[in-house]
């Protein structure tokens, strides 16, 4: 353990010298003590002004807590994804000579120390914000730390190191405990809905007694409970319940036998966590730590030259589990589904514009398609193809064009059938969504071929910004101009026909990235 | 003495290693052979406890689980990574820790100086190429000062002068009675130091040779003969 100590100490020490070496460092700090001092203040008041500062206002933030971290944290290590493991692990710690207890006990330092500081904050709040004595709020800060660092560390022993916890069983387990979730959170809305989102009716979910019978969720809050409030029959066996758990967990951890099977199931993890981190780092969307799962095709990849590009990325859409859904879709169909919902008469508004107002802001709200040209051109060795650069990037992002065209069918149709939008103005609204999308696609390649790594993704991000906001600014002005001085109708075609050549003057300069193929990390 | 016992593993219902039995007695150096997808990874993955498996692997007469054997254990694995916000000196000292070594500092100085990595000890782990860090996690395997060494794919990336040192440490240690195993496609870069060779195809051992039974024979016309390949 000494040893694993050892390059936590010095790995601490090193970041804190290489962090303290640049001046960004003092700007997020003071940053950082600004916002804590601020959010602090205002949570105070906050606090006083829904008349929560009493003991009951800490019982409920310790509720949420118990309820929110202890399943999360279960399901985590259940799925073996609770501890972040790296690949210099699977290299030097788990072939050393370390018992594989310790090794996952102190892979959960941060873990442990994240609970510490969670409770010591808590505890000043406690003291300050909910005038908890100190006393009440010193036992409770140890029973919090002291009990979930026992509990939780068992925890990770008994699922990481136990040898003969299958995934079936895993499974099971996990499924167990979102049923009782899920049974709970229905009740709780089904409470809500009846007697409505007060502090009251808050306060009497609380007050159910079989709450604190919930094994080891319910029995955990009853120790709070019994501090805070004092002793009743209920609140005592549940919280002596709590405590023959914590010692019965801990006597069974340090008698497991452990010899290190977890090693596997971890350097895969450590494996696909630093894919999951550059994916990260790239500005990606990586939803989840693991390798994907494709579908099997028999399909084969078609056309000549540049239009390969595009037969290859069919291919391997056909391969994905939602096709060429992604999340615009979702968010698009989510936005419709609200509008259609809340189905707002449009007093006095023109519904044509309104929907177009809806649609431009939808392509604001998105980050925009890096479809899989984004990720090639990375490492754009597959770019050498011998055709014209505007014929590669033409091919490369039309997918993305059919992409756009589907998400914003998805957004404009509900919404303009519900409005009783005229076809050709939905019509027109689809094709300005898919033409402002590929303005912002074209955009970022433009944006990376003449600024490459100087300014890094944010810088790339505000620049784009300002070139599509500057170019697109005119457009509209135009449009409103003929909307208020010839007709209406006219802002479609104006808006459309302009975002159409300012997209393909974009796509011409932005080609140039597919003629000079430097490597960008 | 490093002994492979009835070693089977199965990735779902994919079987990688079949029933392998081999052993590498004390003060020999043994190689692995085998194309892509044999199965030498998974053998040398479960040697160094990163897998689970079935059978039995052996470290000096005691399983290579115990923490007792560990200790005499050093790895080298094929891709090196190194802890980001570590130095070179720092790595090492780790292991030195870790494995309670015996290692002197002037030892420890020799041997940064042969590979050439004395001015780059204060170097973060982030910092450090691909060759530089397939030497540093040589060197931690060496400071170990193991009586069991696996190297898998030692030599990728190491420039000839760190070859040329590694192929004489190999060598060194089999001269000290170190047990040395040696996963490889490079076979010209064994040549000359191998005691013992195993070749793997499709999850199984399809022969083992000591350097007397195959006398002048090359060593990649060897390889060729049995795996059914054709030389380049």
């Amino acid at each position: 353990m000494k040893a694993l100590w050892y390059i936590t100490k010095r790995g601490m020490a090193n970041r804190i010298r290489k962090a303290l070496r640049k001046p960004v460092t003092y700007l997020y700090l003071i940053l950082g003590i600004f916002y804590v001092v601020i959010l602090g203040a205002g949570l105070g008041s906050m606090i006083k002004d829904a008349k929560f500062d009493s003991y009951y206002g800490l019982y409920v933030i310790l509720a949420i807590m118990i309820f929110y971290f202890i399943p999360m944290n279960f399901v985590a290590y259940m799925k073996k994804k609770g501890i972040i493991f790296t690949p210099a692990h699977t290299h030097f710690v788990f072939p050393a000579p370390v018992e594989p207890k310790k090794v996952l006990l102190y892979m959960s330092i941060k873990n442990f120390l994240m609970t510490f500081v969670l409770f010591f904050l808590l505890s000043i709040v406690g003291v300050v914000g909910f005038q908890v004595p100190f006393g009440k709020m010193l036992l409770i800060f140890l029973t919090g730390s002291v009990s979930n660092f026992l509990l939780e560390g068992s925890l990770i022993i008994g699922i990481y190191g136990k040898e003969n916890l299958d995934d079936k069983k895993s499974k099971i387990l996990t499924s167990i405990l979102g049923v009782i979730l899920a049974l709970l959170i229905v009740f709780i809305i089904w409470y809500i809905r009846k007697n409505g989102f007060t502090i009251a009716s808050m306060k009497q979910i609380l007050e159910q007694k079989a709450l604190l019978m919930i094994p080891l969720l319910g029995w955990n809050l009853a120790v709070y409970r019994l501090i805070l409030f004092g002793a009743e029959t209920v609140t005592v066996i549940c919280a002596a319940l709590y405590m023959i758990v914590v010692v019965t967990a801990v006597i069974l951890a340090y008698k497991m036998k452990c010899s290190g099977g977890y090693y596997e199931e971890a350097a895969k993890f450590a494996d696909d966590y630093v894919e999951f981190r550059s994916k990260k780092k790239k500005g990606e969307v990586a939803l989840t730590i693991g390798k994907r799962k494709f579908r099997k095709t028999s399909g084969h990849i078609k056309g000549s030259k540049a239009s390969a590009i595009l037969y290859r990325q069919l291919c391997e859409y056909q391969k994905e589990r939602f096709f060429i859904f992604g999340y615009v879709t979702v968010i698009n169909a989510i936005v419709a589904g609200i509008m259609l919902y809340v189905n707002q008469e449009l007093e006095g508004m023109h519904p044509g514009l309104f929907l177009l107002g809806i649609a431009a802001y939808a392509v604001l709200l998105t980050s925009g398609y890096l479809g899989k040209w984004g990720k090639e051109l990375k490492n754009p060795y597959i770019y050498l193809i011998p055709d014209k650069p505007w014929k590669k990037m033409w091919y490369a992002t039309m997918m993305d064009h059919i992409r756009a065209l589907v998400d914003g069918s998805v957004l404009v149709i509900p919404i303009g059938v519900m409005w009783k939008v005229p076809i050709w103005q939905m019509i027109a609204v689809i094709l300005i969504y898919v033409a402002l999308q590929a303005n912002k696609m074209y955009l970022k390649i433009f944006a990376d071929s003449i600024l490459g790594d100087t300014l890094g993704k944010v810088g790339k991000d505000i620049m784009r910004m300002v070139i599509q906001g500057s170019t697109l600014g005119i457009g509209v002005l135009l449009a409103v101009l003929a909307g208020i001085f010839i007709h209406v109708n006219w802002v479609f075609p104006i808006i459309l026909f302009y975002c159409v050549i300012i997209t393909v003057l974009i796509a011409m300069i932005a080609s140039a990235r597919f003629e000079v193929l430097e490597q960008q990390d | 003495m490093l002994e492979i016992q009835n070693l089977s593993k199965s990735y779902g219902k994919n079987l990688a290693v079949d029933q392998v039995n081999f052993t590498v007695p004390d003060g020999m150096v043994g190689i692995l052979l085998g194309p892509n997808g044999a199965g030498k990874s998974t053998i040398i993955k479960s040697i160094a406890g990163l897998l689970r498996y079935k059978g039995g692997i052996g470290i000096q007469g005691m399983s290579s689980k115990t923490l007792e054997a560990k200790k005499l254990f050093a790895y080298v694995p094929e891709i090196p990574a190194m802890f980001e916000a570590l130095t070179v000196k720092e790595h090492i000292e780790f292991v030195r820790k870790a494995y309670q070594s015996t290692i002197t500092d002037a030892e420890l100085q020799a041997l940064l100086k042969r590979f050439e990595m004395e001015d780059k000890q204060d170097k973060l782990g982030n910092e450090l190429s691909k060759g530089m860090m397939q030497k540093v996690s040589i060197l931690c395997a060496l400071a170990i000062k193991p009586k069991v060494i696996l190297l898998d794919e030692p030599m990728v990336g190491l420039d000839p002068k760190a070859i040329k040192e590694l192929k004489e440490v190999v060598v060194e240690l089999r001269d000290q009675g170190t047990t040395i195993l040696i996963s490889t496609h490079m076979l010209e870069m064994v040549e000359g130091i191998w005691d013992v060779m195993f070749v793997m195809e499709k999850g199984k051992i399809i022969g083992s040779y000591t350097k007397e039974q195959v006398g002048d024979k090359d060593l990649d016309e060897l390889f060729f003969e049995m795996t059914g390949g054709e030389r380049s």
